[in-house]
């Protein structure tokens, strides 16, 4: 309550003290912040009130009101958070669909460039080693690991931005369906190295269930929740900010 | 008071769909009721209040209105829905089961340190 200017009237004392209820909600709409206020002015009014009615002076009665309601900046941030976590959920996946259609493109670029495809050096009995198992682990986790960084920075930097300029998420299907591809063998021969791996440790039906868990956790989980998730926790803090 | 708080912030939707399970009430009004329901040991902050009462909104277990009264300041009114009928009764039985649960727990400590 420290935070509340002097005031003359309890009138003028309210609108002070809605004033800095609404810093920490830049980021919400005109009309949701307006009745948001508009509530809270109703509730410091009729508190006021009812310590009138116990005999309190005006001013008085409209000091008490706004202490027991509590302080006004994080009273905003408080509700700015639950309205942004609630009608924000296109966030994370505006941040994700710019990362993707990003790497699309330099994926697309890079293939262009290298016209011959390189020889895939598996051979059906030949065991996979450790070195091997790495290299490929490497080749198949970057664009993922990229993904992440890319989809975090756009997520915290400006997501709504980063929505308009892609045009919608078309991307992140695009990007989706190429790497369901490669799960399948083409063309990315890391994939195939790795399948190859782990068909020779576990039986088929597991060495496919293993290779689409892998291919969830590298596509799904590491950009969209890892990554973008956080993006948006930081952006919502960002956005809150007085 | 510190645990009170603690355990008010966790159960605040429910509280608030308890009382709202008796009549429409305005946010003032739920504040009012829920700590004389609770013999004033629950005090709120209200500033807790509006999250909560946005986000059983949103998720559609209350549904919030505006009046507007001649006689009075215009004021959002809120009642509980079907769903949020649906969950307080979940939330309550999940809550009697934890509190019988901490009963037993702390009931067999009381009777030794009494013993």
């Amino acid at each position: 309550m420290n935070r509340q200017p002097d005031a003359q009237g309890p009138d003028d004392r309210i609108s002070d003290y809605l004033a800095l209820v609404s810093k920490p909600m830049k980021a919400i709409p005109d009309e949701a912040r307006r009745n948001f206020l508009r509530e809270v002015k109703t509730h410091v009014e009729t508190l006021a009130d009812h310590y009138r009615d116990e005999g309190r002076d005006a001013d008085a009665a409209v000091s008490d009101a706004m202490r027991m309601i509590g302080e006004p900046v994080a009273l905003g941030r408080s509700w700015a958070k639950s309205w942004l976590a609630a009608n924000e959920p296109g966030t994370f996946l505006s941040a994700f669909a710019l990362s993707a259609g990003i790497l699309v493109v330099l994926q697309c670029i890079v293939s262009f460039l290298q016209p011959t495809p390189r020889p895939v050096m598996i051979f059906v009995n030949e065991k996979i080693g450790a070195m091997a198992l790495c290299q490929s682990i490497a080749e198949m986790a970057w664009i993922p690991i990229v993904l992440t960084a890319v989809g975090a920075v756009c997520g915290w930097w400006k997501p709504r931005g980063a929505r308009a300029g892609l045009g919608g998420s078309g991307a992140i299907y695009a990007a989706y369906l190429f790497q369901l591809f490669a799960l399948g063998g083409w063309p990315e021969p890391a994939w195939i190295l790795f399948r190859q791996y782990i068909a020779q440790q576990f039986p088929a039906a597991a060495s496919y269930v293993i290779a689409i868990l892998v291919f969830v956790i590298l596509w799904v989980v590491l950009p969209l929740f890892l990554g973008s998730g956080l993006a948006r926790r930081e952006r919502i803090r960002r956005l809150t900010r007085a | 008071m510190g645990n009170e708080r603690e355990l008010l912030k966790g159960n605040t939707p429910t509280l608030i769909l308890a009382v709202l399970h008796e009549a429409p009430m305005h946010g003032y009004a739920i504040a009012q009721a829920i700590e004389r329901r609770s013999g004033d040991i629950l005090k709120f902050k209200y500033g807790t209040l509006y999250p909560a009462l946005y986000s059983l909104e949103n998720a559609g277990l209350i549904a919030g209105e505006w009046e507007h009264l001649e006689s009075e300041r215009p004021r959002k009114t809120y009642s509980i829905t079907d769903a949020g009928r649906a969950e307080l009764a979940s939330r309550t039985t999940a809550w009697s089961q934890f509190a019988l649960a901490v009963n037993n727990i702390i009931g067999g400590v009381s009777r030794e340190q009494t013993a």
